[in-house]
């Protein structure tokens, strides 16, 4: 056979390999051996990975460093005004709190409960440009598990999708098959927040004809026992989109994460049901937990 | 040939490295380039259509195991068809010409990422759009194009040491 033959021959057979490789995944999906072989080939390749980000992000950090060295002072004085503008909001945001839980407490619903969770470093990132992944370095003995939400200093980063023995993968709430149930805090609309790829992320609302003000905080909602525990920030109302009825209604919000730069991760392990209680349509609470005198939740 | 194989494979899995974990950092308006795209591309320049299918395949597969939202197979599919047109179209493209390894690698990466695209939109993964598909093949193939020349010396250091026997190479 001349090579010209033998490339055809096996351009064939290695279709027909290839061919009933997808379907066999297709059909078999998150159980299959296949899914398996992915965390097994991802767990393999994570010391690795971890190796050199380790080396890397710090040369990288410090080039950038030199070159930000010259902006620093400037924004040293900034970042001492910002500073005291907080103080004075904690100081406000505490006599809110303290009403707060009074309210809550008068409507007997159960209060908030502390995130608790796991930090991580993020190792390496997509293999691919259309998935928007991270690689942590955290995993199933760490307590991680698949679908907990991720956060950072900023706000919501997204969720865990894939976990290996010391390693998990976080789809990044700027992938286009990321949603999260979320309210608009001035507002008060709720809606679900996807992602767009490279773009800015989208708020789709359940009322298309509300008023979304500009630099509105969106955060996520709790809302219907969703993934999410209520209120991590997700980003700002950058374009409030238009009103016309009929059209679909987009709000594009700039993210508060900056997911170019993310390293150092949290994943959130409280589970949902122990968040606040969310208060449904009619006014009536839904608690998610047995009452202590014993009743029977609705 | 077993040997070739390896360090081939070898070469694959220091590219999935350097492609996730220091790329990363170097991105080019949010797009990173393809190095196991541009690796099969390169190998099928120099060594023709039966390695380009094989490489592609072998190096493929790899990425299929990477990735979590597209069908394991998807990317072997891309690879060894961009695999195979290049080795086949070899003998047009000016192989051993300064300016081919780059023009080639435009030129395919920007095929072999569309092609990437639309099937994994055919397959059901949410993530395409067409706007998106676009400025990846245009960025991808970019980015591969400045990083062909590093590419190519390394494909030309493993065919000077372990080259294909001269019969394939028809």
């Amino acid at each position: 056979m001349t090579g010209a033959q033998r490339a055809r021959a096996a351009l064939v057979g290695l279709t027909i390999a290839a061919l009933a490789l997808v379907t066999v995944d297709f059909r078999m999906g998150d159980d299959g051996p296949l899914a398996e072989l992915r965390t097994s080939a991802t767990s393999a390749l994570a010391p690795v990975q971890g190796v050199v980000s380790g080396v890397v992000d710090p040369v990288v950090a410090a080039a950038r460093g030199v070159g930000d060295s010259f902006g620093v002072s400037s924004e040293n004085a900034q970042l001492k005004d910002r500073v005291a503008e907080l103080e004075t909001a904690q100081l406000d945001y505490d006599a809110v709190v303290a009403e707060r839980d009074e309210l809550l407490a008068l409507l007997d619903v159960v209060g908030e409960v502390e995130l608790g969770g796991i930090g991580a470093r993020v190792i390496a990132n997509s293999a691919s440009n259309f998935e928007w992944l991270v690689t942590i370095d955290a995993g199933l003995e760490d307590g991680v598990a698949v679908d907990q939400p991720v956060v950072n200093g900023d706000g919501l980063v997204g969720r865990v999708i894939q976990v290996g023995a010391s390693s998990a993968r976080v789809l990044l709430a700027i992938d286009p098959s990321f949603y999260a149930t979320s309210r608009a805090s001035e507002s008060g609309e709720v809606g679900t927040t996807q992602g767009q790829g490279g773009d800015l992320l989208r708020f789709v609302p359940v009322d298309p004809e509300a008023d979304f003000p500009l630099g509105d905080d969106v955060t996520t909602a709790a809302f219907d026992l969703g993934l999410y525990p209520s209120g991590i920030p997700i980003g700002t109302v950058e374009d409030p989109g238009d009103n016309v009825s009929g059209m679909a209604r987009v709000v594009r919000v700039r993210p508060y994460v900056d997911f170019t730069g993310l390293d150092l991760v949290f994943v959130v392990d409280s589970e949902a049901e122990a968040a606040l209680d969310e208060v449904d349509l009619e006014g009536r609470t839904v608690p998610t937990r047995p009452s202590e005198d014993g009743e029977e939740a609705p | 040939m077993i040997r070739r194989g390896l360090l081939i494979a070898v070469l694959s899995v220091v590219a999935v490295v350097v492609q996730t974990a220091m790329l990363p950092r170097f991105e080019l308006a949010g797009f990173r380039p393809d190095l196991l795209l541009l690796v099969t591309v390169l190998f099928a320049l120099r060594d023709g259509p039966f390695t380009g299918v094989r490489v592609g395949f072998g190096v493929g597969l790899l990425q299929d195991l990477l990735l979590v939202q597209t069908a394991m197979g998807t990317s072997a599919l891309v690879l060894m068809a961009i695999g195979y047109a290049v080795g086949r179209a070899r003998p047009q493209l000016n192989p051993d010409a300064v300016f081919a390894p780059p023009a080639v690698a435009f030129g395919a990466t920007f095929v072999g990422t569309a092609g990437f695209g639309v099937l994994s939109a055919l397959l059901g993964s949410p993530s395409v759009t067409p706007t998106l598909l676009l400025q990846a093949c245009l960025l991808t193939a970019l980015y591969n194009t400045l990083l062909s020349p590093f590419v190519v010396v390394l494909v030309d250091r493993v065919d000077a040491w372990m080259p294909l026997p001269e019969a394939a190479l028809a």
